[in-house]
């Protein structure tokens, strides 16, 4: 299988996207407003020296500047796009070319979302000033190469989400059910709410189970360094194996709905 | 008076007729804003588990705040939120002149033609959460307190509307408006955090500024007995503002507003 064609559609996805840089600062800006209310909140919360579910100031300001960051490219949510193509019939022109739909639409994804990272970085880095000294980096090249894989699988992760959710087009006839789904629980399952250190621990264990806090939760542990080398090797493996079984999944739900598919055109 | 009354209520019956139609949309909604005030309950229930009180409030009167607040966005959604949204999109596409062609003044025509009223089942949840924390602090607001609540909450509604109004008003004159009102709903969002944590300038900017705290935070005092006359006049004076503000953009837009259909 060559890899160009999805290259070339990153390519100009990404181009697209980097024409309109101010609509992506702007929805950026309306992205980042929670933040200013959340570090009022944990400044309020918390002073210099205390410290809350074992997170200082310094971690909880980063965990949230990071992760609202973060989210933008982890966030699994219902594609349009592949909702659109399932309903109106228009799947059939993908189904008549030599590609992999669903690599394809990851193209498409990664290539609209790069420059979106890239801005959303500008808009974060105030409130990260704004953290001072308490700000927290991670500590040498082995733990930037270590956060840098886990957000690169948690970004293949929540594409497999993303897909699946999408695919839901074939059995449903809109997307509200799937929206609320990706808008409330899985947020909150992924730590883009609070720590999941904060929730009782008994909550707080159920949801690390999940896949969900591979999204988010583990990659912002990581950058905060928080999570040992052994902790690590079993979080990126537990990132692999779900990634490996929505693979599965994804390719067996794909297969029953291309049955169900019917594409009537004029 | 009589007339605006009469099309008031037509337009109201053919929001319920039309989502009638759509009923299992409405337990969607309100699954949706269950979810909604589930997850600002578990926010601040989580944090609970760690500190007594934040920035002096304790667990039920942040309870009963996230239901004002939640009262609040129910109310402005289902009355006037829709229909301002609308604005851009008319004088985008030229077709503002329909509505202004209509026996009815245009503003009342496009903030109440598009009423939601099928978020009313939802209400009871905010209420359900608001009920049960009053409940719990022992309060039993008198008739004046809830009079004083229903005063500054319809101010809070106002306060959304009134500057909601004058940035679609911009559409009059940039071609593209669509950030900022979604920047207006996640700053609204913040309405539901307790007024302690803005302090100095930053409570000046979401009293004065971008009315956030007027929203919830000024009518849930008055159920709490600390509504003095002060938020009552800070809420008054910030409508009034922006109502002048929206008014005058409103205006200026609409006499260079040049409608080019077929």
């Amino acid at each position: 299988m060559s890899w160009k064609p999805y290259v070339t559609t990153a390519r100009l996805a990404l181009r697209e996207a980097a024409t309109y840089r101010l609509n992506h600062f702007l929805s950026f800006v309306v992205a980042a407003v929670p933040l200013i209310a959340l570090l009022l909140l944990w400044n309020t919360l918390l002073g210099p020296q205390q410290r809350l579910a074992g997170f200082t100031r310094g971690e909880m300001l980063t965990y949230f500047i990071l992760t609202r960051w973060l989210y933008e490219l982890t966030g699994p949510v219902v594609w349009w796009d592949i909702a659109y193509e399932i309903r109106e019939g228009d799947l059939i022109f993908h189904l008549l070319r030599p590609e992999w739909y669903s690599g394809y639409h990851f193209a498409l994804i990664i290539g609209s979302k790069l420059p979106y990272a890239l801005v959303g970085l500008a808009v974060a880095a105030p409130f990260a000033v704004s953290v001072g000294a308490g700000w927290v980096w991670p500590q040498g090249v082995a733990a930037w190469a270590a956060f840098a894989l886990s957000v690169v699988l948690a970004v293949a992760l929540a594409y497999q989400f993303t897909f699946l959710a999408s695919l839901t087009a074939f059995w449903l006839e809109d997307n509200k059910a799937m929206n609320l789904l990706m808008d409330f629980v899985v947020p909150l399952a992924a730590g883009a709410l609070l720590p999941l250190d904060v929730f009782p621990s008994a909550v707080a264990t159920a949801l690390r189970a999940l896949p969900f806090a591979q999204l988010l939760y583990f990659p912002a542990l990581v950058y905060l360094g928080r999570v040992d080398p052994g902790g690590w090797w079993a979080g990126v493996a537990q990132q692999v194996g779900w990634l490996v079984a929505l693979l599965l999944i994804n390719g067996w739900v794909w297969r029953r709905g291309l049955r169900r598919f019917r594409a009537v055109g004029g | 008076m009589g007339y605006y009354l009469r099309l008031w209520w037509h337009w109201a019956r053919l929001s319920l007729g039309r989502e009638s139609l759509f009923r299992g949309n409405a337990w969607l909604r309100l699954v949706g804003h269950a979810l909604w005030l589930g997850t600002a309950w578990a926010f601040f229930a989580a944090l609970y588990l760690h500190v007594p009180a934040i920035a002096g409030w304790r667990p039920a009167e942040v309870w009963l705040l996230i239901a004002v607040n939640e009262l609040a966005q129910l109310l402005y959604s289902m009355f006037v939120g829709q229909g301002v949204l609308w604005i851009p999109d008319l004088i985008w596409q030229g077709e503002l002149d329909s509505i202004l062609l209509k026996p009815a003044a245009p503003l009342f025509t496009l903030s109440v033609g598009r009423m939601r009223l099928y978020n009313a089942p939802s209400l009871a949840l905010p209420m359900a959460l608001g009920g049960y924390a009053l409940h719990t602090l022992g309060l039993q607001p008198s008739w004046g307190q809830w009079l004083w609540f229903g005063l500054l909450l319809a101010l809070g509604v106002a306060a959304r509307y009134a500057l909601t109004l004058a940035v679609v008003s911009l559409a009059f004159w940039v071609t593209r408006v669509y950030a900022m009102p979604a920047l207006l709903a996640e700053l609204f969002r913040l309405a539901g955090y307790p007024e302690g944590i803005f302090r100095g300038a930053m409570r000046a900017l979401f009293t004065w500024g971008v009315p956030v705290l007027v929203v919830a935070n000024f009518p849930t005092t008055a159920l709490l007995g600390r509504a003095g006359w002060q938020p009552g006049a800070e809420a008054a004076l910030a409508v009034g503002f922006w109502c002048v503000v929206a008014l005058a953009l409103w205006r200026a837009g609409l006499r260079r507003y040049a409608a080019v259909g077929g």
